[in-house]
C-alpha cells in the first residue's frame, strides 16, 4: 500500500495503517534510539513514547518533507526529553588528555555493533546527545545548543570529549582484534 | 596500512552500513497506550461538554426579564410624541398617560351630560409593569355606571329615590351637622 493512503487512514485513526506504519519504520526509529538512550530498555521505552506522539499528533504532518524524516525528528526530540527529565547517572570518571588526538589508526569496522552501540551509550548523557546530533544527524553546534539549552561552546567541548571518550575505548579493541585477525 | 581517521567519522561511517530489528511485540504496548489515550479525549471531551451545557443552562434558567428591563418613564404626551415618532397605533407610552387620556374623556362626558354624576369610577387599568407596551387603542365611549339610592321607611311609610348618596346618609345619620342642613332642605 502506498504510503500517502496509510498516512491518511493512520489519520482517521485506523489501527491497521497505523501498524503497517510501526512494521515500516520501527527497526529505523529503533536505532536511533539505541544511539540516544542509555541502554536497550531505554531505547524500547524511547520507542513506544516516539509512536505513540507520532500517531497522536499525525493530523499535524502535512505532507512537508519526508514522513520518515519527520518521524526520526520527533524520535530524537523524545530522547532528548528523556534525557532532561531524568537525573544525570553519576558516570565514573573519564580520564582523557585534552589535547589528544581523536584520530584512529586501525579500522573499526571489525568491532561488533553492540559493543558500538554499549560505548556510545555509556557516554555521560551530555556527551552522548551533542554526538549524535553532530555526527550522526548533522546539527550545527547553534541547533544543538538551542535543543540543549547550553552553550555552543559547551556543546563543541562536549563534542570533543565524547571523541576522546570513544577513541581511548574503542583503540585498544581495534588492536586486539587486529592481533587476532588471521 | 591504515591511514589515521577521525573516531566520530568512523563510527558514523559503521553505523550508517548497520541495521537492527526491533521487537514486533513493541506494537501492542503502542496500541494499548493509544486506546487508553483515547479513552482520556473521549472522557475529557464529554467533561467538556457537560460544563459548556451546564453553563448554557444556568444562563437560559436564570431570570432573562432582569436583564431586558427598559423602565422608560415618559411623562406626557408630546414626550412620547417626541421619542417615538411613529404612528399613533404603535405608539409606546406609560400608564400614567393612559390614565391621564381616560379621566380627560370622562370629564368630557360629564361636560356633555351635566345631570349625570358618576357614582363609582370602575376602570379597569392593567398592572403596571417594568416594561414598557403597547398603548391599547381607547374606546370611543366610556361605560358611565349611574347609581340610583332608594330610601323606604317602613314607619312612615316614607319613599325616597335618589342620584346623591348624601341626601340618604342625611337620613340615616342626621346628628352630623352637614346632614341636617341637607335634611332640612329636603323637607321644605
Amino acid at each position: 500500500m502506498e504510503l500517502d493512503v496509510l498516512i491518511d487512514r493512520a489519520k482517521k485513526n485506523d489501527r491497521e495503517a497505523q501498524a503497517e506504519l510501526f512494521k515500516k519504520y520501527k527497526d529505523t526509529l529503533y536505532f536511533i534510539s539505541l544511539k540516544y538512550c542509555r541502554n536497550q530498555e531505554d531505547a524500547e521505552d524511547n520507542l513506544q513514547d516516539a509512536f505513540v506522539t507520532i500517531f497522536s499528533s499525525i493530523r499535524k504532518y502535512k505532507g512537508r518533507g519526508s514522513f520518515e524524516g519527520w518521524m526520526k525528528r520527533i524520535t530524537i526530540y523524545k530522547a532528548i526529553d528523556r534525557y532532561k527529565n531524568q537525573k544525570e547517572v553519576p558516570v565514573p570518571e573519564v580520564r582523557v588528555s585534552e589535547g589528544g588526538s581523536t584520530e584512529i589508526e586501525d579500522s573499526i569496522e571489525a568491532i561488533p555493533l553492540g559493543i558500538l552501540l554499549q560505548h556510545i551509550q555509556e557516554l555521560p548523557d551530555q556527551y552522548r546527545m551533542v554526538f549524535n546530533l553532530y555526527q550522526m544527524d548533522n546539527h550545527s553546534h547553534k541547533e544543538i545548543a538551542n535543543l540543549l539549552s547550553i552553550s555552543e561552546s559547551t556543546s563543541k567541548s562536549n563534542y570533543h570529549r565524547a571523541k576522546l571518550i570513544l577513541r581511548e575505548r574503542l583503540a585498544p579493541k581495534t588492536k586486539n582484534l587486529s592481533i587476532t585477525k588471521p | 596500512m591504515n591511514t589515521k581517521k577521525d573516531i566520530g567519522k568512523l563510527i558514523a561511517e559503521r553505523l550508517g552500513e548497520e541495521t537492527v530489528i526491533a521487537d514486533e511485540r513493541q506494537w501492542d504496548l503502542i496500541e494499548t497506550r493509544l486506546n487508553e489515550k483515547k479513552k482520556k479525549r473521549r472522557w475529557f471531551l464529554l467533561g467538556l461538554l457537560f460544563l459548556l451545557l451546564g453553563g448554557a443552562g444556568f444562563l437560559f434558567l436564570s431570570d432573562p426579564s432582569e436583564k431586558e428591563i427598559v423602565v422608560e418613564p415618559i411623562s406626557s404626551e408630546t414626550e412620547a410624541a417626541k421619542n417615538n415618532p411613529v404612528s399613533e397605533d404603535n405608539k409606546v407610552t406609560s400608564i400614567s398617560e393612559e390614565k391621564e387620556a381616560e379621566k380627560e374623556n370622562l370629564e368630557a362626558i360629564q361636560e356633555s351630560e351635566p345631570d349625570v354624576k358618576v357614582a363609582e369610577e370602575k376602570t379597569s387599568f392593567k398592572k403596571k409593569t417594568k416594561t414598557a407596551y403597547k398603548k391599547p387603542k381607547l374606546p370611543d365611549t366610556t361605560t358611565v355606571v349611574k347609581t340610583t339610592y332608594h330610601y323606604y321607611n317602613m314607619s312612615t311609610g316614607e319613599e325616597i329615590n335618589t342620584d346623591k348618596k348624601e341626601v340618604i346618609d342625611s337620613l340615616l345619620h342626621p346628628e352630623k351637622k352637614e346632614n341636617k342642613i341637607i335634611k332640612d332642605s329636603l323637607h321644605e
